[in-house]
């Protein structure tokens, strides 16, 4: 069972703190994704594993064992590194078999799974090349053939696909899924790409300054994100994030803006009676704003009047980028039907179920 | 904004131009013009103290490989060469590897060993001289404490080049050492991480990786030293004047003695200054192209 445990792990660089008392559970044959900003210590997190750093609190466990005092080549780990790290004196061949060599291996036996790696990652024909000679794709292949033949307990990835181009990280992202299925491996990936987050992680950690935001599955940030920084960090477009305050009025609570007035549904918020007058941010996803015209009709929506900015067409969906009453800047994503188009003024419409509502004060999520 | 000349294509190129003139002008003067001169006057009887010169052809050439002093010169030259370069840059690089890290001190240390290199030859042979002193000087006193009774270095036959060699690798030390220092300090410390998770440490991690990422550099001070070496001059000058017997003799001294020392043969010690430079260029493309063999 090769699970990761790490219990209150503290890194300090001087007097910057990159990880702060960190608690993390990474189960067996789980993908993991760490995801943050940069400098949120996702990264260092990684190395601690690792074992290229040391915490300075607290400790990790790889399989139940303290990892304490115990070096990065005896923890049985394989890491895939942003820049590939290939080694450029040597052929693929070579830095498929370095470790193995490493550990003294029988060459029969480094032949076979450089082979059977190099088959699982399609790179066969480039055996005897030397990275220079590799494209990005290609290098980023080798790499992560370098962590498979070593059959580790764990691996660990820092942003292997960010040194990608668009169309090839898409691509490479499903083929990490499908390996990491076929190998079975304990996974810790780190990213800050949230797409990447969402699409590859069966749970995600969510970190900021040092400190987990949120953890779960995805579907489960996505929809229930714990604060506002959750909340505007997953999802593409961000979610639209709008300052206001609660009002009382005779037929129930709504959100006000100054400009914008906007009723909250007790049956997604609960009873707000009590909390009038409150600061808070109002959060809803683009995804849950459409075109009035193409909108269900329903009680628990608002209808929103706008000037459209920006149409971006996607073909399958449009961004509207538009500019409510009194400035408020909306993102929208609606139907690629709409007949919006710049400068003209456009009515949205917004599921209020799906609305998030958050305490300034705190930041956080409000149930 | 200057007008730009018509010769030129654009002011790019105009601008380069004038900024290279004033090099340009130096190594007319001072490089290229002495290089053709010395060529020139290498088939004629020229001399310091002679007024014209007559042609001689291929004679000063054939005189010159005749010359039993020019080719023990050429011997002791190689000899100085074959110790001073592989020994000289094996120890800076294991200085280099040692100074890789940050440890409280290491600035100090590398300031200390790269002093020599900024000292000038003149005073540190002066120095060096004292030293070798067989009576009064440190080295046979240090080994005399051991038990050991020194020879007399510099005016022993069998032990004065062998006394040239050792001051000119610690000389030496600190050039090469800066120089893998940098190269060192190049290699990605993603790649340490990747070769300390495949196992790789210590010497294991300096055989497989440090070793073969610095192929470059070792190629550069490679040839860059043994160019150096094969121009030794003002130690031999300084401390033992080529002698005893001849026995530190080495090319650019002998070249220097044939121009400058009775009887002034100026046309002799050019045709002797372009065979040590052939042989030179010879070595060097040589070891350039091992180098390289080896780097791939």
């Amino acid at each position: 069972m090769a699970e990761v445990i790490l219990k209150g792990v503290t890194k300090k660089f001087g007097k910057t703190v990159a990880v702060s008392g960190l608690d993390l559970e990474v189960k067996d044959k789980e993908l993991l994704v760490l995801v943050g900003p940069s400098g949120c210590g996702k990264t260092t997190t990684l190395r601690m594993i690792a074992g290229l750093d040391d915490p300075d609190e607290g400790e990790i466990f790889i399989e139940g064992k303290s990892m304490k005092g115990v070096e990065p080549k005896d923890r049985d780990i394989a890491m895939v590194f942003q820049n590939y790290a290939l080694y450029p004196h040597m052929d693929v061949y070579n830095n498929m078999a370095f470790g193995l060599k490493m550990q003294k291996m029988p060459a029969a036996e480094i032949e076979a799974r450089v082979k059977e790696a190099a088959k699982i990652l399609g790179i066969e024909d480039l055996l005897e090349r030397k990275p220079k000679a590799l494209s990005g794709g290609q290098k980023q292949r080798v790499a992560l053939g370098r962590a498979i033949v070593r059959k580790p307990r764990v691996f660990l990835m820092d942003e292997p696909l960010s040194n990608l181009d668009a169309k090839l990280r898409v691509q490479m992202r499903a083929e990490l899924s499908r390996i990491h299925k076929r190998i079975g491996a304990t996974i810790v990936y780190v990213t800050h790409d949230q797409t990447e987050a969402m699409t590859m992680g069966e749970r995600i950690v969510l970190m900021k300054d040092g400190i987990i935001q949120q953890q779960g599955e995805p579907m489960q940030l996505y929809d229930d994100p714990v604060n506002i920084f959750v909340a505007g960090f997953i999802g593409s477009p961000s979610m639209n994030l709008i300052d206001g305050k609660i009002r009382n009025t005779y037929d129930g609570a709504c959100f006000d803006s100054g400009d914008l007035t906007i009723s909250l549904p007790e049956k997604r918020f609960g009873s707000l009676a009590s909390r009038d007058g409150l600061d808070v941010v109002l959060g809803i996803r683009p995804e849950h704003i459409e075109d009035a015209e193409f909108a269900p009709m329903g009680a628990d929506r608002a209808v929103l009047g706008a000037t459209a900015d920006v149409v971006e067409p996607m073909g399958s969906e449009t961004l509207l980028y538009v500019t409510a009453k009194g400035g408020t800047q909306v993102t929208a994503k609606v139907n690629p039907s709409t007949k919006a188009a710049f400068g003209k003024p456009v009515t949205l419409s917004a599921d209020l179920t799906k609305a998030h509502l958050f305490d300034r004060a705190t930041g956080l999520a409000m149930k | 904004m200057a007008r730009t000349l018509k010769v030129f294509k654009n002011e790019q190129h105009s601008t380069a131009f004038f900024a290279l003139l004033p090099s340009f002008a130096v190594f007319l003067v001072f490089t290229l013009y002495p290089l053709l001169y010395s060529l020139s006057i290498s088939f004629t009887d020229a001399g310091l103290l002679k007024q014209g010169s007559t042609f001689i052809g291929l004679s000063n050439y054939v005189k010159l490989f005749k010359d039993p002093t020019f080719w023990k010169a050429m011997l002791n030259t190689l000899i100085y060469t074959v110790a001073v370069v592989p020994v000289a840059n094996a120890l800076s690089f294991m200085l280099a590897l040692a100074l890789n890290r940050k440890l409280a001190l290491t600035p100090i240390y590398r300031t200390a060993f790269f002093m020599p290199v900024v000292a000038s030859t003149a005073s540190v042979a002066t120095v060096w001289f004292l030293f070798y002193d067989p009576f009064y000087g440190g080295f046979n006193a240090l080994m005399a404490k051991i038990g050991i009774s020194g020879p007399a270095w510099l005016s022993d036959p069998s032990w004065a080049l062998a006394g040239i060699i050792i001051m000119a690798i610690w000389k030496n030390l600190g050039y090469s050492m800066v120089i893998y220092l940098a190269g060192l300090q190049d290699i990605p410390k993603d790649i340490y991480d990747a070769a300390a998770l495949d196992g790789a440490y210590g010497q294991r991690l300096t055989r497989y990786i440090t070793i073969p990422l610095m192929g470059r550099i070792f190629s550069f001070t490679m040839i860059i030293s043994t160019i150096r070496s094969f121009q030794v001059f003002s130690q031999v000058r300084i401390m033992t004047g080529g002698g005893p017997t001849n026995s530190t003799l080495v090319a650019v001294y002998y070249i220097y003695r044939q121009a400058f020392e009775s009887p002034y043969r100026l046309g002799y010690a050019s045709a002797a200054a372009w065979v040590v430079f052939l042989v030179l260029g010879i070595l060097a493309v040589l070891e350039a192209r091992t180098m390289r063999r080896i780097e791939q």
